[in-house]
């Protein structure tokens, strides 16, 4: 562990990577001019289909077997980096955004380059203005050096980059709702199929990637697809950058390979525990991920790994809990999260969102009543697999481990009202 | 046609073709798979959840909804997992519903009561109190919304957004707080809104003339037909105690293959229903005495009256004194008997065209109306399908849409359409813009394209890249005529599919056209021995004295004659006038002998639609008072009192149908010699600053519309639309009142509301409102000049449902 030498994060806080002059000089771009004027498109899709890499915007899914789905039939195809980072515990790619964003350029421009893209699109989050600024006088820079736009480097392939500014929905982050939001509709999920890889962005095919993922790829191409695989486990190989938070000493990204121990990210790079404290449980992948417990603290973090588990690396982001974290109250925040964000399109995460999170606030006023608590679990059984998009099961699995593992917790919001009618 | 597969429904083998969807396969063998979002016209949306069904090796529940049968597949619809699964979407969409069924209309035909007994639970687990959500949210003139009781299943959003290409509706806010509302907080205001309280599977959208009415099981559907516009729509008419309440498209049986562009009904046919029960309408023969002096008469005497001044007539002045004129209230079997009447007595002068048009079958030009499911170009000009066809324009608008197809106007007032189409002014000149087109195709010179290209330069761009075109036309004018002929004649010759439809003014001209109620054509589209005078010709004959007693059977000539200052005249003149109405029309008025008659509902009988089809009216609801008859009834007494030879019921059925052969039409050429038209003298046309166009408006007229309390909140204001150039240089705001006026006439109470739809130069006034009649400004059926003049500023209580500007 020791020994491994972040390239994703590489220079931040050392250079000033916003500066196109700096980057450069650190070998930035040059793996953008290599692929356009060198390499063959399907040679690079070739490259990252055999790196392994999995998407990190939440559902892992393998990016090279994702840019092959896309049909040859002669229409346009779009890119879209998903910027749109709205998964409650994580901040990895706001900060790739805010502090190495030529790194993004080079990755959506190569990625582009790759599936032959007629134009490549960047969905930031709305709430992040400051990036956002950033990205834009990066992307003139880039635009100057003509990196980006006509005869790219020289070649003869040209490719707009269009950044957009989301508006603070969660939901602009799932693929189809943020292409929905980028055509100017109401951010709400499609329904699928047909998938983008079919019918995307304006109906044609569309990929979406997450930032972390695009990023990795200018990686595959500076070192060798056989380097990246190499990393960590074979099925779930590579960099990644982990969002740390909660109750630890030092919250923060982590660039770590994948498959390193959940204590040593835990113990080690976040420091601990405060003193006094004692573990809980934590969140593997953000706030859709199923908590893991003491018992999972040696488990190695990677996809498969924390899917076997029962829980889901997710985004990357771990929220850890100690013993002064009260469940309800924490389920009751996520839930309200998830009513909150709901689109409100599908009836089981409209209807029962809510209702779970009606129930959690009832027994967190000392309100609720015994049948609430077990109704928690079934609720969650009613909306998981039914949904329209992964909202309503993002929704599910936090609160349901919990409740399993911590009933009591749960049964004291009853406590008043078992009281009375006794 | 796609692949047929065999798939495995319920351990049923089922064939289905490739590609179907599950819900809809599993119909085959019966088996309905619940579902509130799911709707065969409409695109799938995968809202609701309900249609859950497992396919054997798929791990989790699919949507019956949103799955394609592929070759062996095994599909459940009935289980376990699929039933618990259903179980947790009702006891959702329960949680909030206020299961306020006993007041609620949809009571007894609602999805979401079926569902809850299926798969609810007696009791509610939540424990929650309900949300509260608006109830009885005013959405525009026609709808009330119920929030509370809504599923957001977006049937309604999605009619709005993929059949009518409105986007009125929208969803707002998000989560469980999501609900129906309208675009900026506009009135819900369309022609079509009447199909989403049809397709609402609960009771949130009602209608404000059929809320709180009727139940269900308390009504009597009848299948019948709706006769209010050429396009003649299939329409279900519910009564209860004879009385009728509501009429609905219901697609289960109208149209159970889900023709998504077709077989809706508008909302003419669905609210303008109470003038069947109006105190207004007339219920017993009358006689004049004197101006305005009305006397009342049974049948007897007033048939023999009728009978007697005729043939008096005919006996006195020749058969040539004598003429009919009959409107689209009539049957083919009424236009056959009008007709058989008037040639019996020896003259043949008769005629169903009051809006001067020339024809209403297109003959062997035609395109029928399913052409524009693979029409490229669609050029319309001088009708307006909007108005005029609305149920036909979705189609218009479906190919736009979802296929792409061009679609131009040529006129001068832009349409109302809420798809993309290029509008092409043609100062009253369309002929020689298709035909400058169309010697632009023949010369096959492809000159490049610019900018500020004339129009006819253009649209002999798209004419030469369109494979199959699609002309759309109202039937007038002989050079308009010509040109058709001459332009799809070209593009046929050059292999490429090109067809008329023809969109005119009444509802059932096609039938009466092929019954024979035309001075040149018999029954069957047969070329008269001898043509007698058209409507023109009669009113001329009529103005001069020459004409001496006139037929008038459900046509109101006064309001809807182009040439104003001569139906005027013509009605004043003609010694002896029957008219046969439901209300005191203002041609009625002008009469001398009024019957009172039965209404479209009331009926049978046949008529055609604008496509050729011949469709049967069903009784659904009888007249409240008095004793009105049929205009069949009418004619059929008045030939046997004439001593006419008239045929039996079952003869008149066989030679109503026989005219009607489709083969007829199809021989039929409108630009035949044969239909030669009476010579218009040349006019002088009235002066005036401004060239003043008449606009035709669905919900306009002066008979069923104007008698009907429930519509008049929807029948359009009297409106003159002005270009905001020249609103701005008349000193004028939208709202103040005007009256346009020339030597003729004047046009008063006119709403100004500024519209880009006019060029500079050009007023848009609705035709055919009784309270505003247009064509006072015209002494001929050509284009009217007139000034505008100011007569109050001041915004008044507009009516918007006719005033839409830009
Ligand atoms: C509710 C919801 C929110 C999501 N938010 C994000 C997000 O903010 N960023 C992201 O990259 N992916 C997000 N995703 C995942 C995306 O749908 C999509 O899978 C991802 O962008 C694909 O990129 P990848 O293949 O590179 O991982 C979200 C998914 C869901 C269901
Ligand atoms: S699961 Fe939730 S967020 Fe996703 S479509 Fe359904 S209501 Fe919208
Ligand atoms: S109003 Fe009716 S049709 Fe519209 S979304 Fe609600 S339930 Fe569906
Ligand atoms: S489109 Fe015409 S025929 Fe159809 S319902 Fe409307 S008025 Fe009646
Ligand atoms: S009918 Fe399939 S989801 Fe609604």
């Amino acid at each position: 562990m020791a020994s491994y030498e972040p390239v994703l994060t590489k220079g931040i806080g050392e250079a000033d990577l916003t500066d196109i002059g700096v980057y450069r000089s650190r070998g930035g771009y040059e793996q953008l001019r290599r692929a356009v004027r060198e390499m063959e498109p399907d040679a690079i899709v070739g490259m990252v289909m055999k790196s392994n890499l999995r998407g990190r915007g939440g559902a892992g899914f393998p990016t090279g077997r994702k840019w092959s789905f896309l049909p040859k039939d002669g229409r346009p195809r779009y890119l879209v980096c998903n910027c749109d980072e709205a998964e409650p515990g994580t901040f990895k790619d706001r900060m790739l955004l805010e502090q190495t964003p030529h790194q993004i350029i080079e990755g959506i421009m190569i990625s582009a380059y790759a599936i032959k893209a007629a134009r490549a699109f960047i969905y930031i989050r709305g709430e992040m203005r400051q990036g956002y600024e950033i990205f834009m006088r990066a992307l003139e820079q880039a635009r100057a050096a003509n990196l980006v736009g006509e005869k790219i480097c020289g070649s003869d392939w040209s490719c707009e980059l269009v950044a957009h500014r989301g508006a603070g929905a969660y939901i602009c982050g799932e693929e189809t709702g943020l292409l929905n939001s980028l055509e100017g509709k109401r951010g709400e999920p499609r329904l699928k199929p047909p998938f983008p890889a079919n019918s995307g962005l304006y109906n044609m095919p569309t990929v979406v990637n997450n930032v972390e993922t695009l990023v990795c790829v200018v990686h595959i191409m500076q070192r060798g697809e056989e380097w990246f695989a190499s990393i960590g486990p074979v099925k779930s190989p590579g960099p990644k950058i982990v969002s740390i938070s909660g109750h630890v000493r030092k919250p923060g990204n982590y660039e770590v390979p994948l498959g390193t121990p959940i204590r040593e990210l835990v113990y080690e790079l976040a420091g601990g525990l405060f003193e006094g404290r004692t573990f809980k449980a934590l969140q593997p992948g953000g706030g859709s991920s199923a908590c893991l417990f003491e018992e999972h603290l040696d488990l190695p973090y990677d996809f498969d790994s924390i899917a076997a588990a029962g829980s889901m690396l997710g985004s990357g982001a771990m929220v850890v809990m100690d013993d002064t974290t009260d469940m309800l109250d924490a389920a009751w925040v996520l839930q309200r999260f998830y009513a909150h964000e709901s689109c409100g399109q599908c009836t089981p995460c409209r209807e029962g969102t809510h209702w779970s999170e009606a129930m959690l606030e009832r027994l967190l006023h000392g309100h609720g009543r015994e049948v609430d608590v077990s109704l928690l679990g079934t609720v969650g059984d009613k909306i998981a697999g039914h949904s329209l998009c992964a909202l309503g099961d993002a929704s599910v699995p936090f609160l349901q481990s919990v409740v399993k593992r911590f009933p009591e917790e749960f049964l004291r919001g009853a406590e008043r009202v078992a009281a009375i009618q006794v | 046609m796609a692949k047929t597969v065999t798939v495995t429904i319920d351990g049923v083998k089922v064939e289905a073709p490739e590609g179907e969807l599950m819900i809809e396969a599993a119909k085959r063998i019966g088996h309905h798979v619940p579902n509130f979002c799911y709707y065969p016209k409409l695109e799938p949306a995968g809202l609701c959840r309900m249609c859950l069904i497992r396919i054997e090796g798929q791990p989790k529940l699919q949507l019956g909804c949103n799955t394609r049968v592929t070759d062996g597949m095994v599909i459940d619809t009935i289980s376990e997992a699929v039933e618990t699964g259903r179980r947790a979407q009702v006891e959702f969409l329960l949680l909030n519903h206020p299961l306020d069924c006993p007041v609620c209309d949809k009571g007894g035909e609602c999805v979401l009561q079926d569902y809850a007994m299926a798969y609810g639970d007696v009791a509610s687990r939540s424990g929650m109190p309900k949300m509260n959500k608006p109830k009885a949210v005013d959405l525009g003139p026609t709808i009330v919304l119920d929030e509370q009781r809504c599923v957001l299943c977006q049937r309604c959003v999605r009619f709005d957004n993929e059949i009518t290409w409105e986007r009125n509706l929208v969803t707002a806010s998000r989560g469980v707080y999501t609900i129906i509302a309208t675009e900026g907080d506009q009135p819900y205001d369309s022609y079509f809104s009447g199909n989403t309280t049809e397709l609402c599977p609960v009771g949130a959208l009602t209608s404000k003339t059929y809320r709180f009415k009727a139940r269900p099981w308390d009504v009597t559907p009848t299948l019948t037909v709706c006769t209010q516009c050429p396009v003649g729509c299939s329409t279900f008419a519910d009564s209860r105690f004879d009385v009728l309440q509501r009429t609905r498209y219901d697609h289960e049986t109208i149209d159970p293959h889900g023709d998504p562009a077709g077989d809706w009904i508008c909302d003419r046919v669905r609210y303008n229903i109470s003038y069947l029960t109006d105190e207004r309408r007339l219920n017993t023969p009358m006689v004049r005495s004197g101006e305005d002096q009305w006397v009342d008469l049974a049948w007897s005497d007033a048939i023999d009256l009728a009978a007697s001044t005729l043939k008096d007539a005919a006996e006195h002045f020749g058969p040539q004194a004598i003429g009919a004129i009959g409107g689209g209230r009539l049957t083919n079997q009424e236009a056959y008997l009008l007709q058989h009447v008037v040639r019996g007595l020896g003259s043949a002068n008769v005629d169903y065209r009051l809006h001067d048009e020339l024809t209403a079958t297109p003959g062997r030009l035609a395109a029928q109306v399913h052409d524009l499911d693979d029409a490229s170009l669609i050029i319309e000009l001088g009708t307006n399908s909007v108005e005029l066809a609305p149920v036909f324009d979705l189609r218009v608008r479906y190919a736009v849409e979802r296929r792409g197809a061009t679609l131009v106007h040529l006129g001068d007032v832009k349409p109302n359409w809420p798809v993309h189409f290029r509008h092409f002014p043609t100062e009253g000149d369309a002929a020689s813009m298709l035909n400058e087109a169309a010697e632009n195709v023949r010369r096959g010179e492809d000159l490049p394209k610019r900018a500020g290209e004339p129009p006819a330069q253009t649209l002999a761009r798209l004419l030469r890249g369109a494979e199959r075109v699609v002309v759309i036309w109202d039937g007038r004018g002989a050079s308009e005529a010509a040109a058709i002929e001459r332009l799809i004649g070209l593009l046929r010759d050059a292999d490429k599919g090109a067809g008329v439809i023809v969109v005119g003014y009444a509802a059932n001209a096609r039938g009466a056209e092929s019954m024979g109620m035309h001075p040149a054509l018999q029954p069957g589209y047969r070329p008269a021995p001898q043509a007698g005078l058209d409507t023109e010709g009669m009113l001329r004959a009529s103005a001069s004295g020459e004409l001496k007693a006139l037929l008038i059977f459900g046509a109101n000539p006064l309001l809807a004659y182009p040439n104003g200052a001569l139906v005027r005249a013509a009605l004043e003149r003609v010694p002896f006038i029957v008219t046969t109405e439901l209300f005191m029309t203002q041609t009625a008025v002008k009469s001398h002998v009024v019957l009172p008659v039965k209404a479209a509902f009331e009926k049978t009988g046949s008529t055609t639609t604008m496509d050729g089809e011949v469709k049967q009216l069903a009784i659904s609801c009888a007249p409240q008072a008095g004793e009105p008859l049929t205009d069949r009834e009418v004619l059929a007494l008045l030939g046997d009192a004439m001593g006419l030879q008239m045929p039996s019921d079952s003869e008149l059925e066989q030679l109503a149908a026989a005219a009607a052969a489709p083969e007829l039409a199809r021989a039929f050429s409108f630009t035949s010699p044969v239909l030669a038209r009476t010579v218009r003298p040349a006019a002088t046309p009235a002066q005036g600053a401004f060239t003043v166009h008449s606009v035709p408006r669905l919900y306009a007229g002066g008979g069923t519309s104007a008698h009907d309390t429930a519509f008049e909140p929807l029948r359009p204001h009297p409106t003159a639309y002005l270009h905001p150039g020249d609103v701005e240089e008349l000193g004028l705001e939208d709202g103040d009142t005007v009256t346009v006026r020339n030597g003729l006439g004047a046009v008063d109470g006119l709403t100004v509301v500024t519209s880009k739809k006019v060029a500079r130069g050009s007023i848009g006034v609705i035709a055919e409102l009784p309270e505003a009649p247009v064509n006072v400004l015209a002494d001929d059926c050509g284009s009217v000049h007139a000034d505008v003049v100011l007569i109050r500023k001041g915004r008044q209580a507009l009516n918007l449902a006719g005033a839409q500007g830009e």
